[in-house]
């Protein structure tokens, strides 16, 4: 009630209980934040700043917003910004790392805490093990760090240009197929590098991944810029060293770097990859600045050349090796002994929990548990539960999933049916994990900046659907995977989903309505071992349909235990399209408004949050229907690459191009020929100096994919560079698309039409 | 006490009823378009698929109101936040206000289908540092919710909710002798301290939508900038232009149905007047009129001076 006690802050209560360069770093930022406040620090330099401690932005945070009638600003406060173009009060995301995904009781009950304080009572588990909070405000954001500081959690380099969560798989350490357990390995090399001086300069940011397996891979190795999978040799510890993976508008598959190196070398040679990629990495242009386009660019060889002259100049540096002292240091102590699961009756709905959502760990007796958290949200109260329920059951066991979910490690089997029970009365007890009723979503367009379509509000009708029906379905149909994006991005892992989506749109007369593209046949297993391809675009609300249709297609098709992806590679492009074919057309805005306002929203869909808002305008008819015929040789490269003609593929990719870009073209000046120099310098001229054609965000990236094909001819012939231009083509496309719309909403075909007749 | 937030809960009528939440995000979304409730809103939150979660949450920078069924009991909570600088009596005084302005204004919404049971309130305090869950901060908090609590309710009886944990925020329950309805409670809060000067004040909501074609001042501002081919009409009288004027073609309104062959319907234009009222008239007319590309400053030449150009003269 005293004075004394309201004027404390969490800086004096917590001070003793941080680490202190831990302690130091959060003063800086909150310092920098007065700043910043005052007008004193350069808004990049605070936008850098925060971008390094995990301090996002959020989808609206330049103010504007279509509200479903018009475009309106944000009557924010008149204060300096804390970013090009992000004003101080708009709300923002706080992304925390966990590495390797392990979180334990007492870091819950904090974590509990500052949601109910600082954000919406909702913690986000992402696609990287990381949590997520939303609508937090930047000068909150100094006493959130403190108190997750003081319970050992760190938000620094959760984003910007540096190393980001290491991830693991959640089964590291009681995994029945791992060669030995991944997670200290991961705690000790993000302990090795935060903060570390090599990693200060990258030029964009770089995402490790470890795995304990090759095949079953949970971790996702491939995808990832530098990747780790347990090896042993000659009894020695080890792994085998990827390089380059990543997703992204265009996906690339990791490739191997060292076939095997020894742990006492595992750090050293990370340190020197970081320092190749920090020196050669591309600085300027970011969207070829992850490691996969240095890699690809130098080649494998040349890149190992260089990391091994690298390393033979790094002073030696003790921590190296000094964590292998120290190997159980991420083994939670089981806090009951292990106990067989005795027979018995079963209380109701245990049964179909226990098929999906417990697997029976390499330690006799254990069960790991599956929590299956809805689009990965869990509520402050659910937490309190769950730091409760864990206390009682398995201690510091605890650990969050790349599939957006958390897992109960060291469960006594004995204790299942009671646990079981115990998670249901908090609500943690929904079966399916991990199944076709488990979608993974990153936040598309509920809170993203880049986000075009409502991944989480699909996937949030697709587990509704599906999980009615789940007795109904299929057991194929069950072990699906379902990933969703809400934009080219990937963050939602779309291209390694058995039935993945990405968020576009389309312009049908003069309304924008929202489209998912399917991508089929991706491979989670073998550490995201193959990518799937694109079949076309569907409007955003007919997409649970054409989930319904492929998966009866599947039931009833399937030869044997044929996987999804064999299926549709053995049915072929063609055929799929035909089955998704249906489902692509739009009704007209009289018959079904509902088509025109995206899942969990009110308002008509426009594309104009993600940039200047639009007016609506004109519809160029002449582009509409010559885009169509690039989208059909889009779909001729698809097969083409699909059946193994991977010049062809290349070629046709290029043509699709030059159509999609001569239909721009075309809208303005109608003599345009077919001869690919006159389509490439008029749409550089017109639409590229101009920078009509460019992405708010990725600028001239799709422009160029063109302009250097034309210039450099066609490549290698081979798989990669096939590939490659098809993904290339489909970007192009969708940018070409953007742009015939952003021409809509400036009147600006209008004006040229008015010029270009006579007067 | 100051804290940095708070919350209050109101529950409905029927707590059997166990509400659709899914009609509130349209309902939400047209409170943002009509500025329906108090506050800098922001966007809608769809978190329907957490069981005993936040439910629909419409999002504003200081408060946040959001319908969930927590426990099987559907209610409204209003979250005060970006506070601190408010001593907790005057806070939540002013949480209750906007919570009671938004109760009003669901109650009078057909789809909501809902009414408010408003003889009782939660109340959390979301600031564990000001508040913690324990004896000292229930003492310290007691005064001032005892005050709040006789404004709203006359003889309120005070209970402390949650003690049993103390991980949960500082909770109470208020309860009043007999039921009253929104518009009686908001009066008798009126009559007390509003949070004046110590209260940062976040700008004034935006006007609410004159035609389906409005666009902001902003956004003309934007189009002048990028160098957009389109023509800007003033309909308002000479005597007004003389006094401000931002380059508009002048076609006084009552003039406008004899001179629109002067304009092209083909063109972008933007009309305006001097608050908005004329140029709606004007932009709806047109529309009929065969003119598709016409757009209406919202909020008139005044809201370009508040927004843009406080350098004109208003009047």
């Amino acid at each position: 009630m005293s004075q004394a006690t309201d004027s404390r802050t969490w800086k004096d209560v917590l001070e003793a209980r941080i680490q202190p360069a831990w302690a130091e770093e959060i003063n800086v930022f909150e310092g920098q934040v007065e700043l910043r406040k005052q007008g004193k620090l350069d808004e990049k330099v605070f936008a850098e700043t925060r971008l390094r401690r995990g301090v996002y932005g959020q989808r609206y945070d330049n103010g504007q917003r279509a509200d479903g009638i018009s475009v309106k600003s944000l009557a924010y406060p008149d204060v300096p910004t804390k970013g090009p173009d992000t004003l101080w009060d708009a709300p923002g995301m706080t992304r925390i790392k966990i590495p390797f995904g392990g979180v334990t009781p007492e870091q819950l009950e904090v974590l509990a805490d500052v949601a109910e304080e600082y954000s919406d009572g909702i913690l986000h588990v992402t696609t990287r093990q990381d949590f997520q909070l939303h609508f937090v405000h930047i000068e909150d954001t100094p006493d959130l760090m403190r108190r997750l500081a003081a319970v050992g959690i760190t938000t620094r380099e959760a984003c910007g240009n540096s190393v980001r969560n290491v991830t693991a798989c959640p089964r590291a350490g009681v995994c029945h197929t791992e060669t030995f357990d991944v997670s200290p390995y991961a705690k000790a090399t993000m302990l090795f590098l935060l903060g570390h001086p090599d990693v200060q300069d990258f030029g964009r940011k770089m995402k490790p991944a470890f795995s304990g397996c090759a095949h079953e891979a949970c971790g996702l190795v491939q995808m990832h810029d530098i990747g780790f999978v347990a090896k042993v040799e000659n009894g020695r510890r080890g792994f085998h060293f990827v390089v380059g993976g990543g997703l992204g508008p265009v996906p690339h598959q990791a490739k191997t770097l060292y076939e095997f190196i020894p742990e006492d070398e595992l750090l050293p040679a990370v340190q020197a990859v970081c320092r190749v990629f920090a020196r050669l990495g591309e600085k300027k242009n970011r969207g070829r600045a992850r490691i996969k386009f240095l890699v690809a660019k130098l080649g494998i060889e040349e890149f190992k050349r260089l990391v091994e002259e690298e390393r033979k100049t790094l002073p030696h540096d003790d921590r190296w090796t000094a964590f292998l002292a120290d190997m159980p240091a991420t083994r939670g102590d089981a806090v009951r002994e292990p106990a067989p699961l005795p027979d018995g009756e079963r209380p109701a709905g245990f049964d179909e929990w226990y098929a999906t959502n417990v697997y029976r760990q390499r330690q006799a007796g254990y069960a790991l548990v599956s929590i299956n958290l809805p689009l990965g949200d869990i509520t402050s109260e659910q937490t309190r539960a769950l730091v409760d329920i864990a206390r009682r059951y398995v201690g510091d066991n605890i650990r969050t999933t790349v599939e957006q979910n958390m897992v109960l490690r060291y469960v006594r089997e004995e204790d299942l049916p009671a646990l079981h029970q115990e998670l249901v009365a908090a609500h943690l007890g929904a079966p399916g994990a991990s199944t076709i009723v488990d979608t993974t979503s990153c936040p598309g367009t509920d809170t993203c900046k880049l986000g075009i379509a409502a991944s989480r509000g699909l996937a949030g009708e697709l587990n509704r659907r599906l999980t009615a029906k789940s007795a109904s379905l299929d057991e194929a149909v069950k072990g699906l995977r379902i990933n969703i994006s809400g934009c080219f991005n990937s963050c939602g892992q779309h291209h390694i989903a058995d039935i993945g989506f990405y968020g576009n749109s389309r312009k049908i007369a003069k309304r924008t309505v929202p489209h998912f593209q399917v991508i089929l046949g991706g491979q989670w297993t073998e550490n995201a071992g193959a990518y799937g391809l694109a079949v076309g675009s569907v409007p955003s609300k007919a997409a649970p349909e054409v989930v319904d249709a492929l998966t009866d297609a599947f039931a009833k098709g399937r030869e044997k235990s044929e996987t999804f992806q064999s299926w549709i590679g053995r049915i072929g492009k063609r055929e799929v399209r035909n089955i998704i074919q249906p489902f692509m057309k739009v009704p007209d805005y009289e018959e079904d408004k509902s088509y025109y306002t995206d899942w969990g929203d009110a308002r008509e869909f426009t594309i104009g949050d993600l940039g200047v808002g639009e007016c609506a305008g004109e519809i160029v008819s002449l582009f509409g229907i010559e885009i169509v015929k690039a989208e059909s040789q889009a779909f001729d490269a698809q097969c083409a690459l699909d059946e193994g003609q991977f010049v062809e593929a290349e070629e046709l990719a290029y043509k699709a191009m030059l159509s999609a870009a001569r239909s721009l073209i075309r809208s303005e000046f109608i003599d345009i020929t077919e001869d690919p120099d006159d389509v490439v310098a008029n749409f550089e001229e017109r639409f590229v100096a101009s920078e009509r054609f460019f992405d708010r965000y990725a600028k001239d990236k799709f422009a160029r994919y063109l302009l250097r094909r034309h210039a450099e001819g066609p490549g290698r012939g081979d798989r990669d560079d096939a590939k490659a231009r098809v993904e290339e083509a489909l970007l192009f496309i969708e940018a070409a698309h953007a742009c015939d719309a952003r021409q809509a909403a400036s009147s600006g075909p209008v004006a040229a039409e008015l010029a270009a007749q006579p007067s | 006490m100051f804290p940095k937030r708070i919350a209050v809960k109101f529950f409905t009528a029927d707590p059997e009823s166990g509400a659709e939440l899914a009609p509130f995000i349209p309902l939400f979304h047209r409170f943002i378009q009509q500025a329906s409730v108090e506050g800098l809103l922001i966007d809608v939150a769809d978190y329907a698929h957490v069981p005993d979660g936040p439910g629909v949450v419409l999002i504003g920078h200081e408060v946040d109101y959001g319908i969930d069924a927590v426990g099987g009991r559907t209610g409204l909570l209003t979250v005060r936040k970006r506070a601190g600088d408010v001593p907790l009596e005057a806070l939540l005084v002013d949480t209750l206000r906007k919570a009671l302005g938004a109760v009003r204004a669901i109650e009078q919404d057909a789809s909501a289908k809902m009414r408010f049971a408003l003889d009782r309130v939660e109340v959390q305090i979301l600031d564990r540092l000001a508040a913690p869950n324990d004896d000292a901060g229930f003492a310290a908090a007691k005064v001032a919710l005892e005050a709040a609590a006789s404004k709203l309710y006359g003889t309120a009886t005070l209970a402390r909710t949650g003690a049993d944990d103390p991980r949960k925020p500082l909770a109470f329950e208020l309860a009043a002798p007999a039921a009253a309805d929104a518009k009686t409670l908001l009066d008798r809060l009126d009559g007390g301290a509003a949070p004046a000067a110590a209260v940062r004040e976040p700008a004034p909501p935006q006007v609410p939508g004159q035609t389906e074609w409005d666009i902001s001042p902003e956004q003309l501002k934007h189009l002048m900038d990028q160098g957009v081919e389109f023509v800007l009409v003033d309909v308002r009288e000479h005597h007004e232009i003389e006094i401000c004027e931002i380059g508009g073609r002048p076609i006084p309104l009552r003039e406008l149905g004899q001179r629109l062959h002067e304009l092209d319907p083909d063109h972008h234009i933007v009309v305006h007047c001097h608050v908005g009222g004329r140029s709606a008239a004007a932009v709806n007319a047109m529309r009929q009129a065969g003119f598709e590309n016409t757009w209406n400053l919202q909020g008139g030449i005044r809201a370009w001076i508040q927004r843009i150009d406080p350098s004109l003269t208003d009047y």
